[in-house]
């Protein structure tokens, strides 16, 4: 039975019609100075967020606070109007938030830093709010971070104790980090195969994987590392063989051909090149998804779109602010 | 003349005995400063390039970071700088150059290719922030090195310039006034006792015709 997401994406409808416009980057670019712009979303649909964070934090820090707190604002609404296997579809989108904070939340019991100050480094935009992260932060260690994770009932709160009561012996962050990303990789592919979601979903996720696989192929090119210990399970295009291949090639060597979803970036000169083709291929494939109004791809592709608008406001402000040449900046914005 | 000196030959001696070690001082002290000087300039070219070195990693840096922080979102780095709390070792050597206790700074070595942290869901343009920043790190501990290096000489190169000034301008110049002091009267005491040993003599010589002369007349009487 497919998920009810008739009122939901009415909403996601609504949200969509509220992103910037796709002038707006480009009159910003040839527009004036770090004021005009804030004056530019004063107006826009983060004035709210804005003037809140304007009464704490310095110009630019008060941007990026406000283009954070509209995201989590925009992602809580999502899983506040949604019910059921709608509900669990949009977590499981907005999951790989609660991977990030959970990891934050680790290297700040690592490196013995207060609650405070692991909370900066967290973003709430999945099912874990600020004040489950503000107490697993406080906790003592990662196994009692643990437990407060297994009183919120969330899907990774086994795999975190698990590799909590790793840590507690071996105190290897690096282990406990890799543990929850393939628990959390695991999850993902099963989630998007038991939930009632369209077949092109499941392709999206698995491609997701593969993606997730070619990067860290690259990141970890010229880096003794074993790629082995990285490589994911669950992707569909790229197999062990060939992340292997690629791992071991050094920077600046072209990508080999690959197959699938995966296929624009073969022979990509270097990394950012190959992330650039990758985006794309993968908003592709979105972009077709949302076409079902009644179905999550619509979610998805929103989530996407609020990511990379979120991503450009950042980007904008801080070449205002530091007075980056314009010609450079909208080559970097169109990079996007 | 600026401190009383008995004028007597072994002050003389002693001074001209200082003399010559006050000029030899000096002339070992001049060997040494244009020795510093030399080193100096030589490390004026590696400071000035440690600079460029530093400037170029420092805008990358800073580039890196403001793409990252774009792309990748300021939480992602700060999430990532909770697990980055190492300390940094540097070694650091003292070499003896010319008698000079000198630094020699040893910069970091990062072992650039370790991963602290899962390389999954850390975006390409932060790991590259990361890198640079590291590159930071060595070109701000080279710059440190090169310039305390520099200052240290060049301190050093100030101190022997004000010892040979010393030496050239006061104490060489003291001591030759010293002993020209010395020797003019130990001069002028010679010529009285020659004055006065030739009175002696004249008066000698004139008891003896004295006395020759009455031995005559008694002869002839």
């Amino acid at each position: 039975m497919a998920a009810d997401f008739g009122y939901v994406n009415a909403r996601v409808r609504g949200l969509r019609s509220r992103l910037l416009p796709e002038g707006f980057f480009g009159e910003q670019v040839g527009a004036g100075g770090f004021a005009e712009l804030s004056a530019a979303l004063a107006q826009s649909p983060y004035a709210r967020e804005l003037d809140e964070a304007r009464a704490e934090h310095g110009p630019l820090a008060a941007v990026d606070a406000a283009l954070a707190r509209n995201f989590v604002r925009v992602t809580g609404s999502l899983l506040d109007a949604s019910r059921g296997a709608a509900h669990e579809l949009i977590a499981l989108l907005l999951r790989r938030y609660d991977l990030a904070n959970l990891k934050a939340v680790v290297r700040g019991l690592h490196a013995g830093r207060t609650a405070d100050e692991t909370m900066v480094a967290v973003l709430p935009a999945g099912s874990l709010n600020a004040s489950v992260l503000r107490a697993m932060a406080g906790a003592e260690d990662a196994a009692a971070a643990g437990q407060v994770l297994a009183i919120a009932r969330h899907p990774l709160s086994e795999a975190f104790r698990k590799g909590a009561a790793a840590y507690r012996d071996d105190g290897d962050l690096l282990r406990f980090e890799v543990a929850l990303d393939r628990a959390f990789h695991a999850q993902w592919i099963a989630d998007a195969k038991r939930l009632p979601a369209p077949a092109g979903f499941r392709r999206w996720a698995r491609a997701e994987i593969d993606a997730t696989n070619l990067r860290t192929a690259l990141k970890l090119r010229d880096r003794p590392a074993d790629p082995a210990d990285y490589f994911l399970a669950g992707g569909r295009d790229l197999t062990p063989a060939v992340y292997a291949r690629i791992a071991s090639l050094p920077k600046g060597e072209p990508l080999p051909q690959l197959k699938g979803v995966l296929s624009p970036v073969s022979g990509a000169a270097d990394a950012s090149e190959a992330e650039s083709r990758l985006v794309g291929a993968l908003d592709l494939i979105l972009r077709r998804l949302s076409l079902d109004p009644l179905d999550v791809g619509l979610v998805a592709d929103y989530l996407r779109r609020k990511e990379r608008e979120t991503a450009q406001l950042r980007l904008l402000a801080r070449g205002k602010y530091y007075g980056v040449p314009r010609a450079a900046l909208a080559k970097e914005l169109g990079d996007a | 003349m600026a401190e009383n000196i008995a004028p007597t030959r072994s002050n003389l001696l002693q001074r001209r005995d200082q003399l010559k070690l006050a000029v030899r001082g000096a002339d070992l002290l001049k060997r040494k400063r244009d020795a510093l000087i030399g080193e100096f300039f030589a490390l004026v070219k590696t400071s000035l390039a440690a600079r460029r070195a530093l400037t170029e990693a420092s805008q990358e840096a800073y580039l890196s970071l403001f793409l990252a922080n774009a792309w990748d979102g300021p939480e992602s780095l700060r999430s990532l700088g909770l697990a980055e709390g190492r300390a940094l070792d540097v070694e650091i050597k003292v070499e003896n150059l010319f008698g000079v206790k000198v630094p020699q700074v040893q910069p970091p070595e990062f072992g650039d290719a370790e991963l602290p942290f899962s390389p999954m869901g850390v975006g390409a343009r932060t790991l590259d922030t990361a890198a640079q920043f590291r590159a930071l790190t060595e070109a701000i501990v080279r710059v440190a090195a090169t310039e305390t290096r520099l200052r240290r000489i060049g301190e050093e190169i100030k101190k022997t310039s004000r010892r040979v000034n010393a030496l050239e301008q006061l104490v060489i110049p003291n001591i030759g006034r010293q002993i020209k002091d010395i020797r003019s009267v130990l001069d002028q005491r010679a010529l009285e006792e020659v004055t006065v040993l030739k009175r002696i003599k004249s008066k000698l010589e004139s008891r003896d015709d004295e006395r020759q002369a009455k031995e005559r007349s008694r002869t002839a009487a």
